[in-house]
């Protein structure tokens, strides 16, 4: 019912084109985040979807019906705005059930739905509150509870958790994920935070520039990004990115610094490369290549190095709690099986 | 709160007294005037001294005398003329500031800026032809005829397009989203949220045509249709210059209006249009 099609979308302001043809298939019940540095054309997208833009050209549907013409009202959908865009004039009660009174339901009907929501989200003791009367956390839940009592084809979130700290950002996180296990409603969800992206989406979107650079389930993205944008977009502290060719088997580094590759890539040799390593694929090893420590910063459950290895800064996390001086050298090597590939031209990834 | 007190500060505070004071003065003078006998009001100017600012004989005469006269009926007429401009002028002016403020139309901008040459035109100078306009249209001494052109206020529209301007975005697309066309968002949304706007903009056209002179005197000549302004000036003529009605009519034109500055007073505090978004 609330499967949402999206197909060779574009946008264009005047002369510029911001969305350049996209396309995303997805399912009732599945929660999809798009995810992308500003000015990607992420919001933009969503705010298609919800109606709130026109659509240049290609065609948008929501449960099997094109909206593409549709007011956002006859859309069947629902949006959590990042300024949470409460009404200010009225209660919590009212907010949430304002939406339900416009659809003329009978004032028990929306009662039961405004009490069933708040009992969701915890809002029962708020009812009667106005919005300036309550902490940002609790505002976000208000636009959320907005959203849920209508019961939509789907949700749609722009943004909602970057106007709260750090720590109730983490907390709303579980709790809209909760929130979509339970109800199972489809859901699209915008952020620029690819922490958030990978902790709660079935399935992330990655866009730059205005086009879609890979769709896949979070750990798809991780494991075998597709491409240097996604490889340097997704993981904190991000992948290492390394220059060099390919020859005898191995990946020739800066400075030489010669890296063994689990498989031959005969067709590749003497081209410009760039390997990607990700900070946990690093490990102490007597055998590997030296590299000189810059800073050390030590999370507890892990050690962040900042070294300097092939000529290039790079950052390793190890589990164990090392204990070195700035300018000291220790010697590393990247997991063999966990390395990255990509072409040095196009930037796409070439299999290990 | 003594001890904060620096000469610097204490001279301000003498320098403002000094300023209120000076606005104060007319008030006062008025006042004192309308209650004196009327060979009282002149009498004792020259040489300045206590019996200039403090009434020596206080009458009610005057007031009296005013009320029982036509000058009761053309207050009347001011309070219905200007009320009823207020109504239906918020009626006019607030719908068309929304649309200018909110929904994107073509030639939006050409109307905006005929609107902001409209009130900078002096009312006088379009007073004739627009005269000539309502006399084609059998509005003399008529309501409809005296309340018209105060109707469609540019000042007021341009107030409250700013205003209407300054409530976030988010809120009207959220509106649609909950299913809002746009009549609903105006009524349910932004009027709500814009009382002060509204209360400035009402008291601008209130005060329109309560000062009115020239207009009424052009369009409402009969003595039933007079308002105030121009009865008030009727209590001097070419034979006769009744000083105490003068004053005391002036005092209760005055009177009036503050009144109802005093009672709208609270509202000029800012808006709460952003409380409902972030801090």
């Amino acid at each position: 019912m609330g499967a949402v099609s999206i197909s060779d979308v574009r946008k264009s302001y005047g002369n510029v084109e911001v969305l350049h043809g996209v396309s995303i298939d997805i399912e009732d019940g599945e929660f999809v985040i798009l995810v992308g540095p500003s000015g990607c054309g992420k919001s933009t997208l969503l705010r298609m979807i919800a109606g709130l833009e026109d659509v240049t050209s290609g065609k948008i549907s929501i449960g099997g019906r094109v909206v593409n013409e549709l007011a956002p009202k006859d859309r069947d959908i629902a949006m959590v705005f990042q300024s949470y865009a409460l009404y200010p004039h009225m209660t919590v009660e009212q907010n949430m059930g304002f939406s339900l009174m416009l659809q003329r339901a009978s004032k028990e009907d929306v009662r039961k739905r405004v009490a069933a929501a708040a009992a969701i989200l915890g809002l029962q003791p708020y009812l009667a509150r106005y919005p300036r009367h309550l902490s940002g956390g609790q505002r976000q839940r208000v636009a959320m509870g907005r959203a849920i009592v209508r019961n939509p084809a789907a949700f749609l979130f722009d943004e909602p958790l970057s106007n709260l700290d750090a720590k109730l950002r983490v907390q709303m996180r579980s709790e809209i994920k909760q929130n979509h296990q339970r109800l199972k409603t489809t859901t699209v969800y915008v952020t620029h935070d690819q922490i958030e992206a990978m902790t709660m989406a079935d399935r992330i979107v990655v866009m730059h520039d205005g086009v879609i650079e890979q769709i896949g389930t979070p750990l798809e993205l991780y494991d075998s990004p597709a491409n240097l944008f996604v490889a340097g977009f997704i993981g904190s502290p991000g992948m290492n990115m390394l220059d060099g060719t390919i020859a005898d088997g191995n990946f020739v580094a800066a400075g030489g610094v010669t890296i063994p590759l689990p498989t031959h890539h005969s067709t590749y040799i003497g081209k410009r490369m760039t390997l990607g390593i990700r900070p946990e694929h690093f490990r102490l090893d007597v055998n590997g290549a030296v590299a000189e420590i810059i800073t050390v910063e030590p999370t507890g459950s892990e050690t962040h190095i900042v070294a300097r290895f092939a000529n290039q800064e790079i950052v390793g996390a190890f589990r164990e709690r090392i204990t070195a001086s700035p300018g000291e050298e220790i010697r590393i090597s990247p997991e063999g099986d966990a390395i990255h590939l990509f072409d040095g031209e196009t930037g796409k990834r070439i299999a290990r | 709160m003594m001890e904060n007190t620096t000469p610097r500060k204490a001279l301000q505070m003498v320098v403002i007294a000094a300023v209120a004071l000076m606005f104060l003065l007319p008030l006062y003078w008025l006042t004192i005037s309308s209650l004196r006998p009327e060979e009282d009001i002149f009498r004792y100017l020259n040489p300045f001294g206590l019996w200039t600012v403090v009434p020596n004989r206080i009458t009610f005469d005057n007031i009296v005398n005013l009320w029982s006269g036509a000058f009761s009926r053309a207050i009347v007429n001011s309070l219905v003329v200007s009320f009823v401009t207020v109504i239906v002028g918020l009626a006019v002016c607030a719908p068309a500031a929304f649309a200018l403020a909110v929904i994107s139309f073509p030639g939006r901008g050409i109307i905006f800026s005929a609107m902001i040459v409209s009130f900078l035109i002096p009312f006088d100078a379009i007073a004739v032809p627009l005269y000539s306009i309502m006399r084609g249209l059998n509005l003399q001494d008529t309501y409809v005829g005296l309340i018209l052109p105060g109707v469609g206020n540019g000042l007021a529209v341009f107030l409250l397009r700013q205003f209407f301007q300054s409530i976030p975005k988010d809120l009207r697309e959220a509106a649609m989203v909950d299913g809002m066309g746009w009549f609903q968002i105006f009524w349910r949304i932004y009027l709500p949220l814009s009382k002060p706007a509204l209360i400035s903009a009402g008291l601008i056209m209130f005060i329109f045509q309560w000062q009115a002179y020239l207009w009424p005197l052009l369009i409402a000549p009969s003595n039933d249709m007079k308002v105030a302004a121009v009865a008030l000036a009727q209590f001097s003529t070419a034979y006769n210059v009744s000083f105490g009605l003068i004053f005391a009519g002036a005092m209760f034109l005055s009177l009036i209006p503050m009144l109802i500055f005093v009672c709208f007073q609270q509202y000029f505090t800012g808006s709460v249009a952003a409380t409902g978004s972030k801090e």
